[in-house]
């Protein structure tokens, strides 16, 4: 079953095509992975599909939604989170606020009760708390829940923002670089994280990556842009085989490692 | 109930204070002047406390809010004076009825400039603040009794201790509880990142326009409040630099901090008034470099505000 399918986008930034007549499906439950070289489009795709950009051209449909030209907001809330290329965190906030933010954006009390704080403001708000608490112990940050998200790590903020976007109960998640700067041993247990996510959460999730071995462990669907072009997809196999590829991105050494 | 227990430590804080209060007044110990002073100290806590929503706890940099506190003051004795109100119980519903009128006018005009971000947004903002400045100095040409340039006599005194420090301490309250929950914290993760905030989901286009309605309605039933302490209105009283001393009310107690709003809003009323007090008349106007050096020395000291520990970015 589909639950995303991109049918022909186009997006131009002035004369420059940065995602041209691009499609392909994402099937429910899948982890499917994004590479690319850097400026083929990759991270535009993603803008697009939740409305930060709306293409000029061509249809997006979320389970079987036309969300083509609908705002960010609305998108999410029917069911998209996403993480960001160059960490996104509420920086002045503690890593719990940054999760609890995320978990009440559905949480369905007005601003009457907050004022009057009726039975219903507390109900929803220990849910809120308490959901944050899980997503925190399943990503290892519950020790330090009070520390400024910028106090953490790298590694750790990237995790926390991936902690974020689950608040959001996604069917579909967004990832972008997920292991960028992160050392090899981080990674390893990224790969570890993504499976458990798929696993615990059920979400079908879309990654862009440059690690190369993290891509081929994580996903059995992978496709390839340049230059905003969709220039292939096909197995991990398939795609480390295609001369294509190897001449846009993964290079002679690759194959040869 | 679990409101009034929750809010009991504030609820009796502030009675004793009222109670101090009332017990100076009644005796005379302060002079009307310091009782006026001590009046229109609250008022402006609850108008900053309205910039401190805008700017401080969302982000939107905001140079017309005196324009605010103005069309309330001037709203308020329109209507005082039209409808010969005299009672308390009328005039706390005069000054709920200000503050949903500069609500109303902040949500016409925020809708189009709250698009624009920061320096755009000051200017915009800006514009707005004598815009509604030189509609107050040429109100006379459309309803007499406004008085334009000459200013709006005549104005029923209605604000005593009782409505003044109530009706404050209930719009304080309430502003506690709308910050500490999932709107306030939408307004702090607006102020942190925007496009993270539209990210998780928040319509952040409604989020800033509630703050910034929000905080004109508490700027215009200030306003009122303050039309009826001094029962004369002036044109020159709502201009950018109102503006500017709220902002620098909300900058030194600290951005995003009530408690801050409140003991800033009573440093600088006390200083402008003390110094008054304090210096000889021939070199009164000294106050305005003794002022700013004292900002000076506050800012560098404290420089996130006196109620803000360290910030860590």
């Amino acid at each position: 079953m589909k639950i995303l399918e991109i049918k022909n986008i186009t997006k131009n930034f002035g004369g420059i095509k940065a995602v041209s007549n691009v499609s392909f499906d994402v099937k429910k439950g899948e982890i499917l992975s994004i590479i690319g070289p850097n400026g083929a489009g990759k991270t535009t795709i993603f803008n697009l599909i939740t409305g930060f950009y709306i293409p000029d051209d061509g249809k997006i449909i979320f389970k079987g939604i036309d969300i083509t030209k609908i705002p960010t907001y609305k998108r999410i809330n029917l069911g998209i989170g996403r993480t960001f290329q160059n960490l996104r965190l509420f920086k002045s906030m503690s890593i719990f606020e940054n999760v609890l933010s995320a978990s009440l954006v559905k949480s369905e009390y007005n601003l009457l009760s907050s004022i009057t704080r009726n039975k219903n403001f507390y109900l929803k708000k220990s849910e809120a708390e308490h959901k944050t608490r899980k997503l925190l112990e399943f990503f290892s940050l519950d020790k330090k829940e009070s520390y400024p998200a910028i106090s953490l790590p790298y590694g750790e903020q990237r995790k926390l923002e991936i902690a974020r976007a689950l608040a959001l109960d996604p069917e579909l998640l967004l990832v972008d670089e997920p292991a960028a700067g992160m050392n090899p041993s981080e990674v390893i247990d990224l790969i570890d994280i993504f499976h458990k996510i798929q696993e615990t959460f059920k979400t079908t999730i879309i990654i862009i990556e440059h690690h190369m071995d993290f891509v081929m462990n994580i996903s059995k669907r992978i496709i390839v842009v340049d230059f905003g072009e969709k220039i292939m997809e096909g197995t991990p196999e398939e795609v480390k085989n295609d001369k294509r590829v190897i001449e846009a991105y993964l290079g002679e050494e690759f194959i040869s490692a | 109930m679990r409101l009034l227990l929750e809010i009991r430590k504030e609820l009796l804080f502030s009675l004793a204070i009222y109670l101090l209060l009332k017990v100076f007044f009644i005796n005379d110990i302060f002079s009307e002047y310091i009782e006026q002073v001590i009046l229109y100290t609250i008022i402006i806590v609850v108008a900053s406390l309205g910039l401190n929503i805008i700017y401080g706890f969302t982000g939107q940099f905001s140079l017309g809010h005196a324009g605010f506190y103005g069309l309330g003051a001037y709203f308020s004795a329109y209507l005082t004076k039209t409808f010969s109100i005299e009672s308390g119980l009328l005039f706390i519903f005069i000054i709920l009825l200000s503050g949903a009128f500069s609500a109303f006018i902040a949500y016409l005009i925020g809708i189009p400039i709250l698009k624009f971000r920061d320096d755009f947004l000051a200017i915009a903002t800006l514009g707005l603040g004598i815009l509604i400045r030189n509609i107050l100095d040429n109100s006379d040409r459309f309803i007499e009794t406004l008085g334009g340039s000459r200013g709006f006599v005549g104005i029923n005194s209605l604000s005593g201790l009782e409505i003044v420090f109530f009706v404050s301490l209930f719009f304080i309250l309430i502003s506690k509880n709308i910050i500490y929950s999932k709107y306030g914290l939408f307004w702090r993760t607006i102020r942190d990142d925007e496009t993270a905030s539209s990210s998780i989901g928040i319509n952040t286009t409604n989020i800033k326009l509630l703050a910034f309605v929000y905080g004109c309605f508490l700027a215009g039933s200030a306003g009122a409040m303050y039309a009826h302490l001094y029962t004369f209105l002036h044109p020159s009283n709502f201009d950018f630099l109102k503006s500017v001393d709220f902002l620098v009310i909300v900058i030194v107690g600290g951005m995003g901090s009530i408690s801050g709003t409140i003991i800033a809003g009573f440093l600088w009323v006390f200083i402008i008034e003390g110094l008054r007090i304090l210096l000889p008349p021939d070199i009164l106007e000294l106050r305005w470099v003794i002022i700013p050096v004292i900002l000076i020395i506050i800012m560098m000291w404290k420089p996130y505000g006196l109620m803000i520990k360290k910030k860590v970015i």
